[in-house]
């Protein structure tokens, strides 16, 4: 009878086109338009910015090709002015008795670059202050100094890892598999007689509510967890989402948060009496709610609840099963990510004791 | 006026709950939108100013000289917690993008053999983060030289030193800013302009073709023709209701940023945009049955949005999605309002390019409304 129920589940759920495309298909589009909106965002890089330079002073050019922070390219004025109207070059310093910078727009290149040349300015000043102030200094080898000056700052470790937009992949990755409790909904409408016609038929057969309801959700797991092991399959192969080596651990937390999830469709289905329309929304505002504070919409909402309320994120289940994924990402330790996983793992259990407390103890006097 | 009527009581029985609620995600979605920041009309270079925090575990006057100068060239952000895995949460969402950690007892072992380093938490390779610690160790290098020349750092001396700025030449072609936060916002209508008119038209559209309810018109005095007319009148007055809110919207919040000579091409633009949500609602309509709605309204509105320069500004999209992005209708709007935010009081010519685009929004408008007389023509054959 297992198998039999286990089959016909499974039947049921592949020939419901909504549930396929909720489930499966709109996750699956959504990530690739993720992938294309935001694949061609990246960060400025540190790289040599490219200028031009009118006029003559090898003492500037000197240190400003001493400093690495610029590729210079030989142009005559006209072509300078043409070049950085196109943007060829972010720069074009313009040389003589006072430098100028000449700039086309406001950027991080920009400002680099009048930066430099603000600095090159200012160490003049100073030197010209401190030999006038001290003029013994140009025989104690001040001067050598100049030259060996050390930086002050060192960077602090941190994880190599630093794309940010994979928050918007886990978030995404999360509401699928939170989603999945419309499935134990239909789960819980087969069973409860006074929820459709079909559980009606049910409940007359010689088959325990219990034994039903775990060959059923036993149906919806394998069915939620294989499709959202594709997705993940998507994720990491087509569009090269990046889930460090810890795939391992990724796929306990999809398979630990498509149970939870189904758990708490359960719940919603056996605790609500309403209508169908009514559970399903209560699902769906719940998963894309935490979906949202998970930074499925904005990378920075995630960081809001991490700083201003990070008990938020124990709460919600979608919020737990992307922060599980972002810490495997981010931290090299694993203890926020177990934290996590117990929560979840915990509220799952909690929902499935209460929906077999409530499914056990339902009697009808008549059908 | 009968089928009018029905249009917008089946509108309000059964599309205005999912209309309002798109309607409050875009009011709320639009307020982080504007909490981000504002538009930039300068005429004048400004240097980019990198969000920065600062930790000072000091209490010496050069610590907090250093902590005064970089605060004031840059985003000073304050964290809630400075430590070490909040830091680095908020470094990894680009919250903050450099961290300066002044150790304790830094001052007294300035420009020593023993000087303690100063540690810097940043996004790796990042130029906003290279600009910042080139600031930092400006500051520390010329109060390093002063100490060494002179034996003592005087502070009044090197403020003045590090005040000196060398003189911008801005070329003719000038741009202070190529997307205001008040372009991105009105571009950002189209999703919920779509949402909207999408899943309302398609709802109610189908709810009249329901066999009993299409039976019962049919059998009605009225022609077929008054009969279309009619429900594209519907169609048109609830789409001509959600750009209403949009433009109220739009000066209730922008009011400041929409200059006049913006102003009526905002609205142009918006209002052809309107009827191309429409034209494609009216044809998706026409194939449609209630389980397809909300598929298909989510998807043609997320594609529209992700691939047109919606959500993601058109500067940032890769080459491949812009040449596939030129046959969608969003990539038009989008366009279009770039161009708007162009014109200014200096510069009020108003560049042909834009109404090429608004003309090639119409066309998708046509196009898309005839294609659905196509298919309403076939289905009726069958």
């Amino acid at each position: 009878m297992f198998i039999h129920l286990f089959k016909y589940r499974v039947k049921c759920m592949v020939a419901d086109f909504g549930g396929m495309f909720w489930l499966l298909f709109f996750p699956l589009c959504l990530s690739l338009f993720f992938y294309m909106g935001l694949g061609n965002i990246s960060e400025s890089k540190i790289a040599a910015i490219d200028a031009a330079v009118i006029g003559e002073n090898e003492e500037f050019l000197s240190a400003a090709k001493e400093s690495g922070l610029f590729n210079f390219v030989d142009a005559d004025e006209d072509n300078a002015k043409k070049m950085l109207s196109s943007e060829e070059v972010k720069a074009v310093f313009i040389l003589g008795d006072e430098i100028k910078i000449m700039l086309s727009s406001n950027g991080i290149y920009q400002s680099i670059s009048k930066l430099f040349l603000d600095t090159y300015l200012q160490r003049s000043e100073t030197v010209v202050n401190i030999v006038s102030e001290n003029p013994a200094v140009l025989s104690d080898g001040f001067i050598d100094e100049l030259s060996d000056m050390h930086t002050h700052t060192e960077e602090m470790p941190n994880s190599p890892n630093m794309n940010f937009l994979v928050v918007y992949y886990y978030g995404l990755i999360a509401m699928a598999v939170i989603m999945g409790g419309s499935l134990s909904l239909e789960n819980v409408s087969f069973i409860q007689a006074n929820q459709s016609n079909v559980a009606c038929r049910f409940n007359m057969a010689p088959v325990n509510k219990i034994y039903a309801f775990a060959a059923m959700s036993s149906a919806s797991l394998m069915f939620h967890f294989a499709s959202n092991l594709l997705l993940i399959g998507v994720l990491k192969f087509v569009f090269g989402v990046d889930f460090t080596d810890k795939i391992g651990l990724v796929i306990l937390t999809v398979f630990v948060g498509c149970f939870s999830g189904l758990m708490f469709g359960a719940l919603v289905g056996s605790l609500i009496k309403k209508g169908e329309g009514i559970k399903q929304g209560i699902i769906i505002a719940i998963t894309m709610l935490g979906a949202f504070l998970s930074g499925m919409m904005s990378s920075d909402i995630k960081y809001y609840v991490t700083a201003y309320a990070p008990w938020l994120k124990y709460l919600l289940m979608p919020e737990l099963v992307s922060d599980s994924l972002y810490v495997l990402y981010y931290y090299e330790t694993l203890d926020k990510y177990f934290l996590n996983m117990g929560i979840l793992l915990a509220m799952g259990i909690v929902c499935f004791a209460v929906t077999l407390i409530i499914l056990s103890r339902q009697k009808y006097k008549s059908l | 006026m009968n089928i009018f009527k029905l249009y917008l009581r089946l509108f309000f029985k059964s599309a205005l709950g999912i209309s309002l609620m798109y309607m409050i995600v875009f009011l709320f979605v639009s307020s982080v939108f504007l909490s981000s920041g504002g538009s930039s009309s300068s005429t004048s270079f400004e240097a980019f100013k990198c969000r920065t925090a600062v930790l000072n575990n000091d209490n010496s006057t050069v610590a907090s000289e250093l902590e005064k100068y970089i605060k004031d060239n840059t985003t000073p952000v304050e964290l809630t917690s400075y430590d070490n895995d909040s830091i680095k949460d908020s470094i990894f969402a680009r919250y903050v993008m450099y961290v300066l950690i002044i150790p304790e007892g830094y001052g007294e072992r300035f420009a020593t053999d023993d000087e303690l380093k100063l540690g810097v938490y940043s996004v790796p390779d990042a130029a906003s983060a290279a600009l910042v610690d080139q600031m930092v160790n400006n500051f520390l290098i010329t109060a390093e030289l002063y100490k060494k020349g002179t034996g003592e750092i005087d502070f009044t001396k090197v403020r003045s030193d590090l005040s000196i700025e060398s003189d911008v030449v801005m070329s003719n072609n000038y741009q202070s800013s190529k997307n205001s936060v008040t372009e991105q916002a009105i571009t950002f209508m189209a999703y919920p302009i779509l949402a909207i008119v999408l899943f309302a038209t398609c709802h109610v559209i189908i709810t009249l073709q329901h066999t009993d309810i299409k039976r019962r018109i049919n059998c009605s005095p009225a022609k077929s023709l008054n009969v279309s007319l009619q429900v594209y009148l519907g169609a048109f007055v609830v789409a001509l209701v959600v750009f209403a809110v949009m433009v109220v919207f739009m000066f209730a919040v922008y009011s400041k940023d929409i200059t006049s000579y913006t102003a009526p091409f905002y609205f142009l633009n918006l209002f052809v945009f309107v009827l191309v949500a429409l034209s494609i609602a009216v044809f998706v309509a026409g194939f449609g049955k209630f389980s397809v709605i909300m598929p298909v309204s989510n998807i043609v509105s997320l594609s529209c949005s992700f691939l047109g320069g919606i959500f993601v500004p058109l500067e940032l999209l890769s080459e491949s999605v812009l040449r596939i992005a030129v046959i969608n209708p969003a990539f038009w709007y989008a366009k279009a309002n770039g161009i708007i935010s162009g014109i200014t009081a200096s510069n009020p010519a108003v560049p042909s390019e834009l109404f090429v685009c608004i003309v090639v929004e119409l066309l998708f408008a046509v196009a898309f409304f005839a294609m659905s007389l196509v298919v309403t023509r076939i289905k009726r054959s069958k």
